[in-house]
């Protein structure tokens, strides 16, 4: 479960994907927006898989989970435009990608027949999810452009200047995205390496 | 947009979203013996998604006004197509490969990631631009997932730093592939007047 927060790892990635990370972080807005839309969709996609196991005859629950979960990402775009036209521009290309990686989130967990344990392992994997966004968009917003932009209601941005000169440019582009989540890669790694050897000398 | 950009885009598009690399990465290997089979696939599979969900949202829902419904209708009426089509490609040639076909539902699903997203990006381009910007994804995705594999195998191998090995190296590698996509991007699009 440790690594499961920033070590790219089959659930994580297959589950959600980077995509949305490393294209619609460039600013807390959108970041912390995607983030909490893609984990909402994580839970809620796992909920739906579950039901439609339990009551929905097995040569249909496919369909049906495809159908429920492409809903649930077409209701969540229609949330956020009504939100912020703003970030809901920045962020619509990578709302439909919820439907398309909700789908497989069960072939995912397949093996895990559980069900309680299947949902705490997606409300796991989404908070984490959630966090990454939230720092790396944090980062990039900060280091990139030296501004910080809360996702407020309205038809345009109002991001709020920290730095005179934004220190890293290159953060703002999508190379950038993956130089910093190696780098929060690195360190929680290091981070639950230190932890490790000090519980083992205690 | 031109040409030029469509192209660079979608294979860096196809970089970002090698994302479906990690998880793929058992089923290259096993593939690995025959990759152009494996490209073969995913053209077709890419440029099959890009049609239909353009004629699906240029001829349907955008003249009902319904184009927030896209997602909502791709999955209900391209996705049971884009599977029976990736059984069937499967199914032509097979020759007792299990790995193949347990990676189905990877593949399939990763390619309509590429489907969505090439939709999503060239809404507003023709058919032409949008059929090759769905051949260019698949020969990006083809060659990073390629490119990432083998340093992937090598970083595993070689004598990183423990907390460097594995993810944090391959996300230095994506990094580094999207900087050199995103600099010949440039130079050509500067080369040919753009």
């Amino acid at each position: 479960m440790k690594q499961a927060s920033f070590i790219p790892n089959p659930a994580l990635i297959s589950f959600m994907g980077l995509a949305p990370l490393v294209g619609a972080t460039s600013d807390f807005a959108a970041g912390s927006v995607i983030g909490l839309v893609m984990a909402c969709g994580a839970v809620a996609a796992s909920a739906i898989g579950l039901v439609s196991r339990a009551r929905v005859p097995a040569r249909l629950a496919t369909a049906v989970r495809l159908a429920l979960t492409a809903l649930f990402a077409s209701f969540s775009w229609l949330l956020v435009e009504t939100w912020s036209p703003a970030i809901a521009a920045k962020i619509g290309l990578y709302l439909p990608l919820l439907a398309s990686s909700s789908f497989i989130m069960h072939e995912v967990f397949r093996s895990d027949v559980d069900g309680a344990r299947r949902m705490k392992t997606a409300a796991w994997s989404a908070l984490h999810y959630f966090s990454v966004a939230i720092i790396l968009s944090t980062i990039r917003e900060v280091g990139g452009a030296g501004t910080f932009t809360l996702p407020l209601p309205g038809y345009s941005m109002h991001p709020f200047m920290l730095l005179a000169q934004a220190p890293l440019p290159i953060l703002l582009s999508p190379a950038g995205s993956f130089l910093a989540l190696a780098l929060l890669a690195v360190l929680d790694r290091l981070l639950a390496s230190t932890a490790y050897a000090k519980g083992r000398s205690l | 947009m031109n040409w030029i950009s469509t192209l660079f885009i979608s294979m860096f598009t196809s970089n970002a979203l090698l994302t479906w690399g990690f998880g793929l990465r058992t089923g290259f290997r096993s593939r690995s013996h025959n990759s152009a089979l494996w490209f073969a696939e995913l053209l077709i599979l890419d440029v099959f998604a890009f049609v239909v969900l353009w004629f699906l949202s240029s001829l349907v829902l955008d003249p009902l006004g319904l184009s927030h419904l896209v997602a909502f209708a791709y999955a209900l009426i391209a996705l049971p197509l884009l599977r029976l089509l990736a059984r069937a490609i499967l199914a032509f040639g097979e020759t007792g490969d299990d790995a193949r076909s347990a990676n189905l539902n990877e593949l399939t699903a990763s390619t309509l990631v590429f489907g969505i997203s090439l939709i999503a990006v060239h809404r507003s381009s023709n058919l032409t631009e949008g059929i090759l910007a769905s051949v260019s994804a698949a020969f990006g995705w083809w060659s990073a997932v390629g490119i990432l594999n083998a340093i992937g195998r090598r970083t595993e191998a070689g004598s990183l730093p423990s907390a460097l090995r594995g993810g944090p190296a391959i996300l230095l590698s994506a990094a580094l592939l999207a900087m050199i996509i995103a600099f010949a991007n440039t130079a050509l699009g500067q080369g040919f007047g753009k």
